[in-house]
């Protein structure tokens, strides 16, 4: 049941370790491409940024992370990559489902069920991570989907979201901008 | 010294197993809108009180994390059957973990107002596969009795018109494309009521007849619920206990409530 992507357009993956990153590598990554281009950020949906402002009281687990970042995906699906593909432009979604995956293989959660989670994702054309130095400082919950789930967690995550990524570029799978 | 995960669920399971028939039992109400399983809930948890149980209750799509980002993008009309089964399903696992399983583990009873079959039901009438919803909701700690109220699609529909305009998602007018709310519902509750029809089969519901009258319907419940209480426990939750153990500090003491 995986999403038809419109033979128009290119659709890119990148993955960041800081949310802060996302545009400015995206954009770094369109740089080489001609064209009319697009960007597809998380949290377009505003799911994160509402559920930190709720007082709950209580944190998501990695579980419930990842359905709520699925459902942040759909939405990025839906409203801004394909139509944005349909016009014929070049996409990135930053991050896209490796991300997913990454957080899913930290929490120690079933590949398969992970997986069935994302069965809708259409795979992009290309996969590439950002080459970046973390800065010492976590950023805010609101940054990125990383630091919602260090937040979330409480504990910095992304060392073990670089060793993940790291380990797609050893095996060929992702390249680095 | 701390425990590990495994250790943790092995003891909780083994704990649950030995107190059989008095562990805290879940017991889902399911049925479709108008079905008046509500009505019936609130009056077997009120019996269950007064047999001497400590009781929760948990109500579908009623997190207080999750339910608020439901409720905008419904009145916004903003969400598609994916998003809507997907943040469904969050705020179930959050109930789930949070309210659903440590109460068990503490013995009590746990009267769920709608459960995972509720989901079932509403998605597949929506057109979604049903081996990918229940991965979503995977691993599940299963209901110990499920009462199905069973009703006709113009039972219900009637019900319904009686006190209120059918919301838009209730109506199923994200995938029947009728603006008129009554005529949209009469139509999805038809499929609705259809995918738990087949649902009570497969997951063997105990079905209740939601026409007959209120106070008969409660009496049978009792009657069931009585009959029911000897059943063991069923051991495919261990996995939902390990999941849940799984995300537990380890440094936290879990015990089971006597």
């Amino acid at each position: 049941m995986a999403l038809s992507l419109p033979p128009s357009g290119q659709l890119l993956s990148l993955d960041v370790l800081d949310g802060r990153d996302a545009v400015p590598a995206a954009k770094k990554l369109l740089k080489s491409r001609a064209g009319d281009n697009g960007i597809s950020t998380w949290d377009a949906s505003g799911i994160f940024f509402e559920m930190h402002g709720l007082e709950a009281g209580e944190q998501p687990s990695p579980r419930t992370l990842l359905l709520l970042y699925a459902a942040d995906v759909f939405f990025r699906l839906r409203w801004e990559i394909i139509p944005a593909l349909e016009e014929g432009k070049c996409v990135v979604a930053v991050p896209y489902i490796e991300t997913g995956f990454a957080l899913g293989a930290i929490a120690g959660l079933p590949g398969k069920w992970v997986s069935e989670v994302f069965r809708f994702v259409p795979k992009a054309r290309e996969s590439y991570r950002a080459n970046e130095t973390s800065s010492a400082k976590l950023a805010g919950p609101t940054d990125g989907f990383i630091e919602f789930c260090s937040n979330a967690m409480n504990q910095d995550l992304r060392p073990k979201f670089a060793s993940y990524f790291d380990d797609l570029v050893r095996r060929g799978e992702y390249r680095t901008i | 010294m701390t425990e590990s995960a495994e250790l943790l669920t092995r003891r909780l399971c083994d704990q649950i197993q030995k107190k059989e028939k008095d562990r805290g039992l879940l017991i889902a109400f399911e049925g479709a809108d108008g079905s008046g399983k509500t009505t019936q809930r609130k009056l077997f948890k009120q019996w269950l009180v007064g047999e001497g149980h400590q009781v929760v209750t948990t109500k579908w799509n009623s997190s207080r994390l999750i339910k608020p980002i439901i409720k905008a993008r419904k009145n916004l009309r903003s969400i598609n059957q994916e998003e809507f089964c997907l943040l469904h399903a969050a705020d179930f696992r959050h109930r789930l973990e949070t309210e659903i399983i440590p109460a068990l583990i503490e013995g009590k009873m746990v009267v769920a107002d709608r459960f995972l079959f509720t989901a079932l039901a509403r998605d597949a009438a929506r057109g979604l596969e049903l081996d990918w919803l229940l991965h979503l909701y995977s691993p599940l700690y299963w209901p110990d009795i499920v009462f199905y109220f069973s009703v006709s699609p113009e039972t219900s529909g009637k019900r319904i018109a009686a006190t209120r305009t059918p919301k838009y998602y209730e109506a199923g007018q994200d995938v029947t494309d009728i603006n008129d709310p009554f005529e949209s519902y009469r139509q999805f509750i038809g499929r609705v009521i259809q995918e738990y029809e087949a649902l009570a089969v497969i997951f063997k519901f105990i079905t209740i007849d939601a026409e007959a009258p209120i106070y008969d319907q409660h009496l049978v419940i009792r009657k069931l619920f009585q009959e029911s209480r000897e059943r063991p426990w069923p051991e495919w939750n261990e996995e939902a206990i390990r999941d849940w153990a799984n995300m537990q500090p380890r440094s936290r003491e879990v015990g089971v409530g006597s």
